[in-house]
């Protein structure tokens, strides 16, 4: 939860999208705390700090209807954890992280980032250019505009959410 | 000397603490060591991957280890506040400690006209080492070339080592790395013989208010102060609960140090032998590389039309689990193609209650696995050509 980097836009999108649609909880988990955690607690109907085995099972074994991984170091953390044991569906979202900023300057491919592109149910980009550095699979991508369009990010996950059969709705 | 289980341990190299034991000795400590790498790191450090293949342009010629003289103190320095909160007694007891740190850690030394004895370059991840690459380039750094010497690992970036003479550069053998360079420091301190080992800059939060970030490293440096036969302190922040016993730095210093630290080494493999071996890993993995490019298309299609084949899909995890039994299988993978997905499902485990969506781990795993030996393929063809 530093400030100035991905987190900073995140938590602006997740109040944004609060403003759009009141009915949808979010619940955040992060690895660490930060000079944010205060922002996200009021942002988010829960924060949860952690990163150890018992906090990431905890939060896979709760009904949630999507997991969304806005950039590439928790989905690395979590994709694996989350594929294996979950029919959650998984949204990865792709900013100008490090493995972004990377791959666009300096032309590194992370192959690991490509396997996670590929293997999440949605991805998004925060901007055209960025998604034009990755071959990712055609219905699979949504570009949300920097600054991020909430519609979109809302629209992208609930497609994840009613894509795949092998998912069953959650009753809350 | 640190136990080679620890090192067995941290080199991911084996899937029970039964085999660590087999492999690196017995030790009273093992189920300490386990338990820490279970619950820390999912019992896979990542500590040897190299995706970028980075040790086929590693510009060492020589492999080896250090060794420290009788009575020396090592400090471990790392970038955290209480280095500068104390630079100035650093300064005043420089003559007394052998210094070890990280290149950031030498630039920060460097602002205060220290030198240390020995850089050590080990990154957390490939994309770490690029940007640690990335940002000397940039800035123009060239911190390392004023370094006596430099250990740096086999998946350092030739890029961060361009300044480095070959005199002073080597790589560390046997490194006891659990992917954290402050603790693989203290373990290489210990190794060399120092007589006592300190940090300072490696600062935690109180333990009364811990930033779950910090807690694998915490856990591991006081697992190496279990582990270390010579005394260990913290002339930092001195947050440790165990192990670390707080200090001040002029009540740490050893002997006078003066010269160079010493070293042991030997020849390392031209880079003629490493893409030799690389081609010949990707030889061996023939088979398993021809079934994983069949899985991959398979949970390609599976992505495709959700919801049908999940007896296919079935069967196509439980073949990628069964690799794991396989040790030369599990070592190629791992340390010869980079891959980081498949070992870690090895050990999280595939519920076959995710049913349809089973085309998710099948297809992170191959995925990766198919795009890493392409890019060994090409990138050792690359490097024969020139």
């Amino acid at each position: 939860m530093a400030s100035g980097g991905v987190e900073e836009r995140f938590l602006d999108v997740l109040r944004r999208i609060g403003r759009e649609d009141d009915s949808i909880e979010h619940h955040v988990l992060a690895f660490a705390g930060g000079p944010l955690e205060a922002a996200y607690r009021e942002a988010a109907h829960a924060v949860a700090i952690g990163c150890d085995p018992e906090t990431i099972e905890r939060h896979l074994a709760a009904p949630y209807d999507l997991a969304h991984l806005p950039f590439e170091r928790c989905a690395d953390r979590l994709m694996p954890e989350i594929v294996a044991r979950s029919a959650m569906p998984v949204v990865f979202g792709k900013g100008y992280d490090m493995g972004g900023l990377s791959r666009l300057d300096e032309g590194l491919r992370w192959r690991a980032e490509e396997a996670m592109l590929a293997a999440c149910d949605a991805a998004t980009f925060t901007a055209a250019r960025l998604a034009l550095g990755y071959d990712v699979p055609a219905g699979h991508t949504t570009i949300l505009g920097d600054p991020a369009d909430p519609r979109r990010l809302l629209q992208a996950l609930q497609a994840a959410c009613a894509a795949g059969p092998y998912w069953r709705a959650v009753d809350r | 000397m640190i136990p080679d289980v620890f090192r067995v341990i941290g080199s991911d190299r084996c899937l029970t603490a039964a085999d660590a034991e087999a492999a690196g000795g017995a030790h009273p400590l093992t189920a300490s060591l386990w338990e820490v790498y279970a619950q820390h790191f999912r019992c896979f450090t990542g500590a040897t991957l190299d995706p970028q293949f980075q040790y086929l342009a590693h510009p060492a010629t020589k492999t080896g280890v250090v060794r420290v003289r009788a009575g020396e103190v090592v400090l471990v320095v790392g970038t955290g506040p209480s280095l500068h909160a104390h630079i100035d007694a650093l300064v005043r007891v420089r003559d007394h400690l052998r210094i070890v740190t990280s290149p950031r850690g030498a630039a920060a030394l460097a602002s205060h006209g220290i030198v240390p004895d020995l850089v050590l370059v080990e990154h957390q991840s490939a994309i770490h080492a690029h940007h640690t690459a990335r940002t000397f380039g940039d800035r123009g750094l060239s911190v390392l070339a004023r370094c006596p010497l430099v250990a740096a690992d086999w998946r350092t970036p030739s890029a961060l080592l361009s300044s480095v003479a070959p005199t002073d550069l080597f790589v560390p053998s046997r490194l006891p790395t659990w992917g954290l360079w402050p603790a693989t420091a203290v373990a290489v301190a210990l190794d060399a013989g120092a007589s006592a080992v300190a940090l300072l800059g490696i600062d935690f939060d109180l333990p009364t208010a811990p930033d779950p970030a910090h807690a694998p490293l915490r856990a591991v440096l006081e697992l190496l102060a279990q582990l270390a036969a010579a005394p260990t302190f913290d002339c930092g922040a001195g947050t440790f609960e165990r192990g670390w016993a707080a200090a001040r730095l002029d009540e740490i210093g050893g002997a006078r140090v003066w010269g160079r630290l010493d070293t042991e080494v030997h020849p390392a493999p031209r880079q003629s032998q490493r893409l030799r071996e690389a081609r010949g890993a990707l030889a061996e993995l023939g088979p398993i590389l021809e079934r994983a490019a069949a899985l991959e298309a398979f949970a390609l299609k599976a992505r495709s039309h959700r919801g049908r084949w999940t007896p296919a899909l079935e069967a196509g995890v439980e073949e990628i689990m069964r690799w794991r039994e396989d040790r030369r299988v599990r070592v190629l993978l791992q340390e010869s193609l980079g891959v980081s997905f498949l070992p870690r499902l090895w050990r999280i485990g595939i519920a076959r209650s995710v049913g349809g969506a089973l085309w998710r781990p099948l297809l992170l795993a191959t995925h990766e696995l198919i795009g890493q030996a392409r890019a060994l393929s090409w990138q050792s063809a690359e490097e024969r050509a020139a």
